[in-house]
């Protein structure tokens, strides 16, 4: 039974130790053979979970260390969802670089595998070890551009700050043991009451919110998205995320229920500030993928929103938002690791004129920009209007507002990137290598969804409310 | 007999020490240094939590932490060692390639 249960992430990991070990013997030639085996690894995990998720499985396993309700389920299928694409776009990406061989896809896999046991952990123990397998691989894959020292550079950020706050993570992790006399989600939060359970607390969703790239803890992503291979920022601003929120809300809200008051204002606090840095900083880059990177800060803000707000509603248009924002971000930077090369080309010049060298391209970043930007008829408006709704709707209109002021402010940089599309006039340049199969799938899969999930909200909003249901 | 008192001061001790180590040290080498010292403090409150309560789940979460720890090290200086050879520095003032 548990072991059945756990069949995606069996086969996962199987996948990734078949890559590494076939990485060994293949020669060099025949390595794309690795990228296309990962492939079918992430694709099964992905059937299998969302197998589970349409049965409604609720399953907890070992003695209640891994819970498989829809929640993790919900949150393990856009990390294999996103996960999907970013191997789509990281073949071709490779190949350039001459960096296609297995440990990537292996590193990749790990990641996957460390976020999909972290959204099922309920022991503080099984977070700890899962979160580090995901950062520990996370941290190897943004340095893995070897030859290029500002990926190098991207990975020893993420890294020492990575380490700093999983230290911090641990230290309170083990005052909340101390308190509590257990690991337990469900166990802890109940006797840990009194002000050392409060500063083990704040410790512990630190530990979180450097994940989640939140202010505070946002410091190393502007650098890490920069440097790191595009496919890897992608990655770590989508996937990486979404399991950090997952664990923290459910850290939260199972866990700490009494807690409620005080870390509702925390978090609202932390997402004000997330939404007001990130879209501020944004404006003044001219590196898109830098850009990006403090537009995914804001994005963070807007999630936690939900956190803010804690009631159903709330955290249900959270899911639904991660659930777009993945879909949307990984495609822009995705459209971005067709265009740079080991010379740059990811500043806001090297756009010119996009839509008259590679309309696609232009096209497909155009889609991704706007529903970030949240404009009507994409996924990104339909997320924001649940979030700010639930918001005002939880007593936090003020939240809401600072939100929608926010959003404005955030149209000045998504559409300066559009200005330069479609209006900059093109300087004549080598002609961008052409887009690859796997990669125009995952682009125009990527590309449906934002425009789908915006047009057609509903399924997926009904998805969010239900795999709620019984997160309590 | 040290009390379980004692064994949370050393461990907060340790923790403040490494925590300032991590923030003020200028060099990649010395702020890992300073983290290994947090790491150890969580560990040093784990394992003492365990003895004193006569649980072992702290202890047996004390094992896991020394091995992740050995990991993530590894993987930091491989790290280091790869950004040493192209920049030739691990002064973190030094390493600057990347800003807005």
């Amino acid at each position: 039974m548990n072991l059945a249960a756990l069949l995606p992430a069996e086969i996962l990991a199987g996948t990734a130790l078949a890559v590494l070990l076939a990485d060994l013997f293949l020669p060099h030639r025949d390595k794309a053979y690795l990228g296309l085996l990962s492939a079918a690894g992430l694709a099964a995990a992905l059937g299998g979970t969302a197998r589970q998720l349409a049965a409604g499985l609720h399953a907890s396993l070992w003695g209640g260390i891994f819970l498989l309700d829809p929640f993790a389920l919900f949150f393990q299928t856009i990390v294999l969802g996103a996960a999907l694409l970013v191997l789509g776009v990281s073949l071709p990406y490779l190949e350039r670089w001459g960096r296609d061989d297995g440990e990537f896809y292996a590193l990749l896999l790990m990641a996957v595998l460390g976020a999909m046991m972290m959204v099922a952990s309920r022991n503080f123990l099984e977070i700890y070890v899962a979160m580090e397998l995901l950062s520990v691989s996370s941290y190897a894959l943004a340095g893995f551009l070897r030859p290029d020292p500002r990926s190098g550079e991207a990975a020893l950020k993420y890294y020492l700050q990575g380490v700093l706050a999983s230290a911090a993570l641990l230290y309170g992790i083990s005052l909340l043991y101390g308190l509590s006399g257990s690991l337990d989600l469900s166990v802890v939060g109940a006797r840990s009451a009194g002000s050392l359970g409060v500063v083990a607390l704040v410790l512990v969703a630190g530990g979180f919110a450097l994940k989640i790239a939140a202010v505070p803890f946002h410091m190393w992503a502007p650098d890490t998205y920069q440097g790191a291979p595009a496919p890897v920022a992608a990655f770590l601003s989508t996937a990486s995320k979404a399991a950090a929120f997952a664990v923290l809300a459910r850290v939260l809200l199972t866990a700490f229920p009494a807690a409620q008051g005080p870390w509702q204002e925390l978090f609202a606090v932390v997402a004000a500030a997330s939404m007001a840095l990130g879209n501020l900083a944004a404006l003044g880059q001219r590196n898109v993928r830098r850009m990006l990177a403090y537009s995914s800060i804001a994005q963070g803000g807007y999630v936690l929103i939900a956190l803010a707000v804690a009631t159903p509603t709330a955290v249900a248009a959270s899911l639904f938002y991660l659930a777009v924002y993945v879909f949307m971000n990984v495609g822009a930077f995705s459209v971005l690791s067709f265009l740079a090369g080991p010379t740059g080309g990811e500043e806001l010049a090297d756009l010119d004129g996009l839509a008259e060298r590679r309309p696609a391209l232009a096209l497909a970043l155009a889609v991704f920009l706007i529903s970030l930007a949240g404009m009507p008829l994409t996924a990104g408006l339909m997320g924001k209007l649940y979030l700010f709704y639930a918001a005002v709707q939880g007593g936090y209109a003020w939240l809401a507002l600072w939100g929608v002021v926010f959003t404005v402010v955030s149209y000045f940089y998504y559409f300066r990137v559009l200005r330069h599309l479609f209006w900059g006039t093109a300087p004549p340049r080598p002609a961008a290598p052409a887009a690859s199969v796997p990669a125009g799938l995952a682009l125009g899969a990527a590309t449906l969804a934002t425009v789908l999930f915006g047009v057609f909200p509903q399924p997926l909003l009904q998805l969010a409310l239900h795999s709620l249901g019984m997160l309590r | 007999m040290p009390s379980l008192g004692d064994f949370l001061a050393v461990g907060a001790g340790l923790f403040v020490l490494g925590l300032f180590g991590a923030l003020m040290k200028r060099t990649a080498v010395a702020v890992l240094m300073g983290i290994e010292l947090m790491l150890n403090a969580a560990n040093l409150n784990l394992v003492a939590f365990a003895a004193f309560s006569g649980r072992i789940s702290g202890q047996i979460f004390a094992l896991f932490v020394i091995a992740l720890a050995a990991a993530e090290v590894a993987v930091g200086l491989a790290i280091l060692l790869s950004l040493f050879r192209s920049r030739a520095t691990v002064r973190m003032d030094d390493i600057d390639l990347l800003k807005g």
